[in-house]
């Protein structure tokens, strides 16, 4: 591509090619997109009216709330679909700068539920790690895409270091969850940006070994347990996370095939499941709805990721390829993560489920993160 | 690797992740389901159970015995109250009910109830109290507040020894009573009385409730899965008014016993140590009063009573054993009053005719046994010579030699003739049970050869040696001595039978078994442990509360069209009736319908055992005797009824003076009347009582009641002369 053709392209990035831009967007993906975030509207009023109305609040306050989410979502994910990805790219740098000052401006302010992850503006929270997550993921989409798919180790020493400090301070917030989807796009993108098989291993089987050690010390001396805990979850103790855990799965059982029925369900209803309209809330799904729904925001996930995986496949260029490895890296740890940690098979830690758990600046962020795939999935046919 | 392969990694990977969640989610809601849905249903529902309303105990025209108070308790589940919650909860709650700390403790701590079920820590508390704790569960992990009744008792101590009492039920009683089938280490039961033997009718059936809670404890949920049955109404044949004229009687007869001496110490007072009365219905065994002293009273079982208190009740001094119903249980040598049935088994084996005649010189020797150095002399009491007597006589003197000669000519017969009188007195229900339908009776016995074999052979010869029968005992038993034992209640039925020419009646407690009218329903079904339920229960309570129980039977029974006679309404037979300040009036003198009456009258339909065919000749010479007892010159109850208006009741009985070694004479009199026509038979024994006069002068009192006549103190009966 002709460095002459630059300017020409910003120049067109008017309404004419976003016309041509919307007709190609990925019908499918857009359509799972929509449909989980139905499941997630409906679900975050079934797992909240109860708790609402047990306090003598109005029992849509969340399900209002998410709506509001969710339109400045589509606002986010429509902007992502008409910006020049590349041209988006390039402010990667600036974008740094905000995050780190955000993320370390976050420890400046009173912490809230044993964590500094939250601004608080009027009647909503922001949470900069959230937001951390795209720029991480453009940042190494830039470097990744410069260094035309070959990381030797000096690179892939530094492709770690552009997102290695953003992601100490969101662990030392801290929020391992978040600092894990981190680490996870950093695998996903490394592996793509062309690093070295052995790096890549190299890299999960140290971060396996500092875990044990992490737990083997903790399970040695008591306090050193409690810290340990303490991160991966700030708001209760081991013993209550195990707890939460145990409750999560029996109401997912006790879903069956078919489920409670909508708005039913003792476990998600009686308080049993915590954080249902967040962390926990496909217990919701699993209890009320039963296999066929649960299997349906699976399966609807899998098309997701599928769509996520095809843009990659099918991007003309490393920078689309790479920015959409770095989202399905981030959608597939989540997903996987949050899921799994709802019916026992992963160690709990607070990671928002995308388009289900309620919240603004995860539900922005994974709209944004969707329009910036659909943005390079339509790019190829240009 | 190229980027596309790398790609192809990565989608490899994803697909086994997403596989993974949706296999995992597959076992999750299949497989493991089953199991899930049990343990969400531990988590959440506790299964309470809804106490039932015990039935009411009412005398038989309906008014109430024993009564229910509804109430609220304040139970603490120790399964569910942590030990890092345990001072702040009991603190809390210790202001909040205003109990000390360390009674909460204490009770919390209890193990009588066996150790798992909920301690209950508090009983009556406010519903303004049940309402907080309901609302702030969460303050108060394992404390919940629960219906319950607790027994009242309209008229105190009356009728005590009949009514029994309940009480949490005990781990043996668990263990051991098919009757507390079904039953919480936490619930009542029946213990003595009335309440223990009609257990099943009063208890009713438990409710269950499910309870949704959520994970704070707090009640999300109630749902009633099976209506508490209410327990029925016992309707007993005792009739209030009589009962308090009977108990009364007891103590004022006990009282008046004491101003007497000893007959063969008269250096001392007689003791009167215990007493006990029935009234007898004597054609169907309806027991009308029964009554014993000491007595005790019921409400300090309500709610429950100190193991001190009780061990005082139990044991206390030397065989005063208040809670002992000795009407039933209480066994006594009938002495002279067995005369009758010894009489009417000479007739029967043709000894004596109504009219043989003796020569009572005052005693009865066997030269035989004389020779052989063995007791050869029976004499009458005080050695009294009563000349020439016959079958009237003897009873109105009670002349002892007339039957010992009986007794003798039974000696004489073969050996399965020899307990002829014996045999006649089963017959006529003595020695047997009367079958009432009361925990606490004893048959008595009337001995014989077969008997002491019995007894030897279930208990050994160390305590019974003596398993033959010999010459000389059957005359002791003729008087109603040696080894004869009766329970009062046992000695009026047998009298009963004498009474109403030959049937053998059970004696009855129970009149009816009544379905609770609805307005006399308590309302505590459920739990008021729910605020809005709890006023639910109050409203209820305050609507259907207001028509008394009474008043909702009003339903005639068309068999008895006079019955539901009101105080406005008496029976036509009515006598004057001045009544005595203590005792209410004994209105008409047919029971069955006293003033006041709010139940319809009930034909009850006698258990009859069997029946003897008397010689109604006889039977009319016996009677006649025994009416002379209280009315002709020397009757041995003559001092006793002094000034009875015999015109207008006409009462007979027989005087008892039994001996037992050790101990001062039992007084015993049964009476029955009023003549021709008898309606009640009267039985009363004091212990250590003195003469059988004594006893006759309670009865008389009882009758005095029963005829509607002036009702006077018990006299302290002196006299000369052998009144036995």
């Amino acid at each position: 591509m002709a460095m002459t053709d630059a300017p020409q392209r910003v120049r067109v990035s008017g309404s004419v090619r976003a016309e041509s831009t919307v007709k190609r967007l990925d019908a499918v993906l857009i359509a799972a997109v929509v449909a989980l975030s139905g499941i997630g509207l409906v679900m975050v009023y079934a797992a909240s009216r109860d708790s609402l109305l047990a306090v003598g609040a109005d029992p849509g306050l969340y399900l209002k709330k998410q709506i509001i989410f969710m339109t400045f979502g589509l606002v986010a994910g429509a902007a992502a679909v008409r910006l020049d990805y590349r041209n988006f790219l390039e402010r990667m740098p600036l974008a740094f700068v905000v995050m780190t000052v955000a993320l370390l401006g976050l420890f400046l302010v009173p912490a809230k539920n044993g964590a500094h992850g939250w601004y608080q503006l009027g009647l909503f929270q922001l949470q900069p790690a959230e937001f951390g997550k795209i720029v991480i993921i453009g940042g190494l989409a830039s470097y990744g895409a410069a260094q035309r798919n070959q990381l030797d180790l000096r690179r892939f020493i530094v492709f770690l270091a552009i997102a290695g400090f953003p992601t100490m301070l969101v662990f030392l917030q801290p929020d391992l969850g978040t600092a894990l989807v981190y680490l996870s796009i950093v695998l996903v993108m490394a592996w793509l940006g062309g690093a070295q098989g052995k790096h890549v291993l190299g890299l999960v089987a140290s971060g396996i070994a500092m875990a044990w050690l992490m737990i083997r010390f903790g399970v040695l001396k008591d306090y050193q347990v409690k810290r340990l805990t303490s991160f991966i979850d700030a708001s209760a103790s081991a013993q209550d996370a195990a707890y939460n855990v145990f409750q999560s799965k029996i109401a997912i059982g006790a879903g069956g095939v078919t489920g409670q029925g909508l708005f039913q369900g003792t476990q998600t209803r009686g308080s049993w499941v915590p954080a249902r309209h967040t962390d926990f809330i496909f217990s919701v799904v699993g209890e009320q709805l039963g296999f066929a729904g649960g299997i349906l925001v699976v399966l609807l996930f899998g098309i997701i990721c599928w769509r996520i995986w095809r843009a990659a496949v099918v991007s003309r260029d490393p920078e689309g390829m790479l920015l959409c490895g770095g989202v399905l890296g981030m959608f597939v740890f989540q997903i996987f993560e949050n899921i799994g940690m709802t019916m026992g098979i992963m160690p709990v830690t607070g990671i928002p489920l995308p388009f289900l758990t309620y919240g603004g600046s995860s539900t922005i962020m994974a709209f944004f993160a969707i329009g910036l795939v659909l943005n390079v999935a339509a790019s190829r046919f240009r | 690797m190229n980027t596309q392969q790398r790609l192809r990694v990565i989608g490899v990977i994803v697909v086994v992740l997403i596989a993974a969640l949706a296999g995992r989610l597959g076992i999750l809601q299949t497989v493991e389901s089953k199991d899930a849905q049990r343990r969400a249903a531990r988590n959440i529902f506790d299964t309470e159970p809804i106490e039932p309303t015990r039935g009411r105990i009412l005398d038989r025209s309906g008014r109430v015995l024993v009564d229910n108070l509804p109430l609220n308790v304040v139970r603490i589940d120790r399964k569910k109250l942590k030990k890092a919650d345990r001072v702040r909860t009991l603190s809390r709650l210790s202001a909040l009910l205003d109990v000390p700390y360390y009674l909460l403790e204490r009770r919390l701590d209890d193990n009588a109830g066996g150790e798992f079920s909920p301690r209950e820590v508090a009983r009556g508390v406010k519903e303004s109290v049940a309402i907080e704790l309901a609302e702030h569960a969460e303050l108060y992990p394992g404390v919940a507040v629960g219906s319950a009744w607790q027994r009242v008792y309209p008229n105190g101590k009356t009728a005590a020894h009949v009514l029994g009492y309940v009480g949490k039920v005990t781990a043996e009683e668990l263990a051991r009573q098919p009757l507390a089938l079904g039953y919480a280490r936490a619930d009542f039961i029946g213990k003595t009385g009335v309440e223990r033997a009609f257990e099943r009718e009063l208890r009713g059936e438990p409710g269950k409730e499910l309870i949704t809670k959520d994970r704070l404890s707090r009640v999300v949920d109630r749902e009633v899965t099976k209506e508490p049955v209410p327990g029925k109404d016992v309707r007993l044949t005792i009739d209030l008014d009589l009962q308090k004229l009977l108990e009364d009687t007891l103590v004022q007869t006990e009282r008046a016993a004491r101003q007497n001496v000893d007959a063969d110490n008269p250096s001392i007072f007689i003791k009167a140590t215990s007493s006990a009365g029935v009234v007898l219905d004597p054609d169907t065994g309806e027991v009308l009063a029964m009554a014993s002293l000491p007595t005790y009273d019921p409400r300090e079982f309500v709610p429950s009573i100190s193991q001190e208190r009780y061990d005082e009740l139990f044991k206390g001094e030397e065989k005063a054993s208040p809670l002992t119903n000795r009407a039933t249980f209480g066994l006594y040598p009938p002495g002279s009053t067995f005369k009758p049935f010894t009489a009417v088994a000479g007739l029967r084996a043709g000894m004596i005719t109504s009219q043989t005649v003796i020569d009572d010189r005052g005693e009865f020797v066997r030269a035989d046994l004389c020779k052989r150095r063995v007791k050869c002399r029976w004499q009458n009491a005080g050695k009294t010579i009563f000349g020439i007597t016959d079958l009237r006589k003897s009873l109105r003197v009670s002349s002892d030699v007339f039957y010992f000669e009986i007794g003798n000519k039974f000696d004489d017969l073969s050996k399965d003739q020899e307990n002829g009188i014996q045999q006649l007195a089963r017959e006529m229900g003595l020695g047997r049970p009367t079958n009432i339908r009361l925990p606490d009776e004893r048959a008595g016995a009337v001995p014989d050869e077969a008997y002491r074999k019995k007894l030897t052979a279930l208990y050994g010869r160390k305590k019974f040696p003596n398993d033959n029968w010999f010459t000389g005992d059957t005359i002791n038993v003729s008087i109603g001595q040696g080894e004869v034992l009766t329970s009062p209640l046992g000695l009026a039925r047998a009298f009963a039978t004498l009474i109403n020419g030959g049937t053998v009646v059970d004696a009855k407690i129970d009149l009816e078994i009544r379905d609770r009218a609805i307005g006399g329903a308590v309302a505590n079904a459920g739990s008021a442990s729910n605020a809005s339920l709890a006023a639910a229960a109050a409203k209820r309570a305050a609507t259907t509360a207001t028509p008394a129980p009474a008043n909702t039977s009003t339903t005639t029974n068309p068999a008895a069209p006079t019955s539901v006679a009101g105080p406005t309404a008496p029976a036509p037979t009515t006598m004057t009736v001045a009544a005595e300040p203590i005792v209410g009036p004994v209105g008409a003198p047919d029971l069955g319908i006293p003033s006041g009456t709010t139940l319809p009258p009930i034909a009850a339909k006698p258990t009859v055992e069997n029946h003897l065919d008397f010689n109604e000749q006889d039977r009319s010479v016996i009677l006649a005797g025994l009416e002379d007892v209280t009315s002709a010159d020397g009757g041995t109850a003559v001092s006793a009824f002094e000034g009875f208006p015999f015109d207008r009741c006409r009462v007979g009985g027989k005087t008892g003076t039994a001996q037992r070694t050790g101990k001062q004479d039992t007084a015993l009199f049964v009476g029955f009347g009023p003549m021709p026509k008898p309606k009640y038979v009267v039985a009363l024994v004091i212990e250590e009582g003195g003469f059988g006069r004594q006893a006759a002068a309670g009865v008389r009192r009882v009758f005095e009641g029963l005829c509607g006549l002036p009702v006077n103190p018990v006299r302290t009966v002196t006299g000369a002369g052998a009144e036995f």
